[in-house]
């Protein structure tokens, strides 16, 4: 057996969460109190936003955290920063990954099968 | 505009010849990868030896290469392929290229084998072969400093093999600088074939632009604007390694030879460590982004190991692949790959395999000679080293998947993963169906780079992808924003593949820039008047005409496929999305269909006879150059 990856956890262990990201809009509108940049391709996204590696929304992300959660599924990432405007998802938080297998049914960042947050926080 | 030479040097006989490219070849295949195919399909007999004189090498520049276009560095390697028995196809950056445009040529077609080793030394128009016993036996690096060494002259540019090439390993590669590598299809063992050691060039000649005061103004808005690019941005700050984010996070990444598809505590090996042993930066000629990292390992036991990057592949392959999770080990394993010449995909992809059969005892170290265990450095260092030298096991692995497959117990093929016998890249596509079908399909055998569907894996809308997408024909029109769907992905991938010859008819790295403005660009560069579709015919041409070239090569529809596994063992990491899934055989065969039908080629695989007038290909071979 693989360390780190055999033995099938019951629950997630309580991990420290970083802070909760700001949900954005992938278009020209945005939303109230969100700064929108203009990108080089002529698009306007949202200041210190990623798409979330799991429901694919766009969120924005506090400056300079390290650690962030997606609000839309709450999936728990790695944040590092490109430059202080411009943030990248690094990598998952390991520790908040279920066992191998499939997704375990209520575990954060549970999806539905079309690929939507079940958290159902203001995903679409 | 673009009158350009192309030469012949047969190595046999020591003749040289040149000739001027026809403009009626420049208007349909350009330059580049599109010419080299066009050469490659009519200088290739059928049923030759890929190690034997009648093999060709074909080096090439492009269009665009060595003017002041973004980033015009590519060189272009062509042969038939010691690994694959078919398309031999590799692109490297660095400054070869353009010197070799400055030197006087597009193109070179080298046939023939040398009696004892020789390099070519290109110098404003002259071509000499020269005697290389003083280079034979030395590594890429070193080779490239004796030249230098040789001419008294710093400023020359190698292409070279290293001693994986001589010992006709058959994922042997090219090189030069650095980091520059023309990896997959084993060009480096058609060098050795040919005891071809180097290629060194010095030129001094112009480069013609056409319309200079325009081009001026169009690169001057070019360039700043891709400075402002922001993943161009994620490439200069952090390095090419970026991309290994995202796809490791969301668990489409090979691990442990496809156990697993995500790599879990990758933290080491991801870009953002390479602060700590970072010594610069390196880019290739006329590129502001330099997306590597210049680096030397300051301690431990690969203290000096030297080079330049790590890329996405590195990553992925001296890194998740093989389990390796410490970052000095990684860039160590790169650099000894690039210092014997050798493919960091296959290397790691044979090792991976070799590792999963020894864990599950189907060879054990009476065959392999030393243990051969997941991310172990010292055995990794060991096997690499076997390979590039034929030693013990490591010769069994030096001769590829396909020839390595028939000296090791029957249950070993299973877990060899390859499609067409190039190694399948460093990712796991059982949860992505576009990418699946885009690796098996590729004219090179497992590729990422001859038409990836990237947005499937960025989340982007249905908008933006349509309008990446158009252009070709009006069928399967709507494609699916999502990465795990069937909906529309055959026409993603022909439409990827066609954009990605296209855009490697020019020679500069990632095509010509935006869309709308490549037209214009190619008429101030070139002089040449193209439209959207002239483009786009083009892409569709040199795709079909390296279809046709593996097709009389012996290859069918069976090739066309992704390793069983795909099929049967479900997905165990990543996000939720991509969590339990296999390849569905039947849907996967669907996709093939249409995909078929959209590039106008039968049941098969077999391009009709319709399709072959639309693209001029009728005639073929017409041995116009």
């Amino acid at each position: 057996m693989v360390k780190g990856k055999g033995k099938p956890k019951e629950k997630p262990e309580p991990i420290e969460k970083g802070p909760a990201m700001t949900k954005g809009e992938p278009s020209n509108e945005g939303e109230p109190g969100v700064r929108m940049v203009m990108t080089a391709s002529g698009y306007l996204r949202p200041e210190r936003s990623v798409r979330c590696s799991s429901c694919l929304q766009r969120i924005t992300i506090e400056p300079k955290v390290t650690r962030a959660t997606c609000p839309y599924c709450d999936m728990q990432f790695r944040i590092s920063w490109v430059t202080p405007d411009q943030p990248r998802i690094r990598g998952p938080v390991w520790e908040a990954l279920p066992p191998p297998g499939p997704w375990p049914k209520g575990w954060p960042g549970e999806l539905d099968e079309e690929g939507r947050p079940l958290k159902k926080r203001g995903g679409k | 505009m673009i009158d350009t030479t192309i030469a012949y040097v047969d190595l046999s006989t020591g003749e040289v010849s040149k000739k001027l490219i026809p403009r009626e070849i420049r208007k349909l295949y350009f330059g580049h990868r599109g010419i080299d195919m066009y050469l490659l399909y009519n200088h290739i007999e059928p049923g030759i030896d890929s190690l034997g004189p009648k093999n060709v090498l074909i080096v090439s520049n492009g269009p665009f290469t060595g003017t002041p276009v973004p980033s015009p560095s590519r060189t272009h390697v062509a042969a038939l392929s010691p690994l694959t028995n078919g398309v031999g196809s590799t692109n490297m950056g660095g400054f070869f290229g353009p010197e070799l445009r400055y030197a006087g040529f597009s193109h070179l077609v080298i046939k023939g084998a040398a009696e004892k080793p020789v390099y070519l030394w290109i110098h404003d128009g002259e071509i000499e072969i020269r005697d290389a016993d003083y280079i034979w036996g030395k590594d890429c690096m070193d080779c490239t400093t004796l030249i230098r060494e040789k001419h008294n002259d710093e400023d020359i540019k190698v292409m070279s093999m290293g001693q994986a090439g001589e010992n006709l390993v058959r994922f042997a590669n090219v090189r030069n600088g650095l980091k520059a590598t023309g990896g997959r299809t084993g060009m480096g063992a058609v060098m050795g074939s040919k005891k071809l050691k180097a290629i060194a060039v010095k030129g001094t000649l112009d480069v013609p632009i056409n319309d200079p005061e325009k081009a001026l103004e169009m690169l001057i808005k070019m360039n700043a604007r891709r400075m402002q690019g922001r993943s161009n941005i994620v490439d200069h700050v952090i390095g090419r390694g970026a991309f290994i984010g995202n796809t490791n996070t969301v668990g489409i990444v090979r691990n442990r030879n496809l156990q697993y598809n995500q790599m879990i505590g990758s933290d080491d090996i991801e870009p953002e460590e390479m602060d700590r042993i970072a010594i610069g930066r390196e880019g290739c000629f006329g590129c502001q982004i330099a997306c590597r990292f210049r680096f030397k390992v300051a301690d431990g036991p690969f203290k000096g190991h030297y080079g330049a990057g790590p890329d996405y592949t590195t990553t992925g392959t001296v890194g998740t692949e093989i389990d390796v999770k410490n970052l000095d080990v990684m860039l160590a394993l790169e650099a000894m790959n690039n210092h014997y010449g050798m493919d960091n995909m296959e290397v790691a992809n044979i090792l991976a395999w070799a590792m999963e059969l020894y864990e599950k005892g189907i060879i054990t170290i009476k065959d392999t000679g030393i243990p051969l265990e997941w991310g172990n450095a010292e055995q990794c260092y060991e096997m690499v080293k076997r390979m590039a030298f034929r030693e013990g096991f490591g010769d069994i692995l030096a001769d590829g998947c396909l020839r390595a497959m028939d000296r090791l117990p029957e249950k070993a093929r299973y877990y060899c993963m390859h499609i067409k016998g190039l190694s399948q890249m460093h990712s796991d596509e059982r949860a992505t169906p576009a990418l699946a079908l885009n690796v098996a399909t590729s004219t090179r055998g497992s590729d990422h780079l001859r038409g990836r569907p990237i947005p499937d894996l960025l989340g982007l809308p249905e908008s933006v992808i349509e309008r990446m997408y158009s252009g070709g024909p009006d069928k399967y029109t709507k494609i699916s924003s999502s990465m795990t769907s069937y909906l529309g992905k055959s026409r993603e991938v022909f439409a990827s593949e066609i954009n990605s010859a296209t855009s490697n008819v020019f020679g500069n790295c990632g095509g010509g820039g935006e869309r709308e403005n490549l037209l214009n660009l190619i008429n101030v560069i070139t002089g040449f008047q193209f439209t959207q579709k002239d483009l786009w015919d083009m892409g569709d041409r040199i795709y079909t005409i390296e279809r046709m070239f593996n097709n009389r090569q012996g290859w069918t529809r069976a090739d066309d496929n992704v390793p069983e596994r795909y099929y049967v063992e479900p997905t165990l990491l990543g996000m939720p999305l991509v969590r339990g899934k296999t390849l569905d055989r039947d849907k996967f065969q669907k996709m093939l269909d249409e995909y078929y039908e959209l590039h106008g080629w039968d049941n098969n695989g077999v391009p009709t006879p319709e399709t072959l007038k639309r693209l001029n290909l009728d005639k073929e071979p017409s041995h116009l150059v």
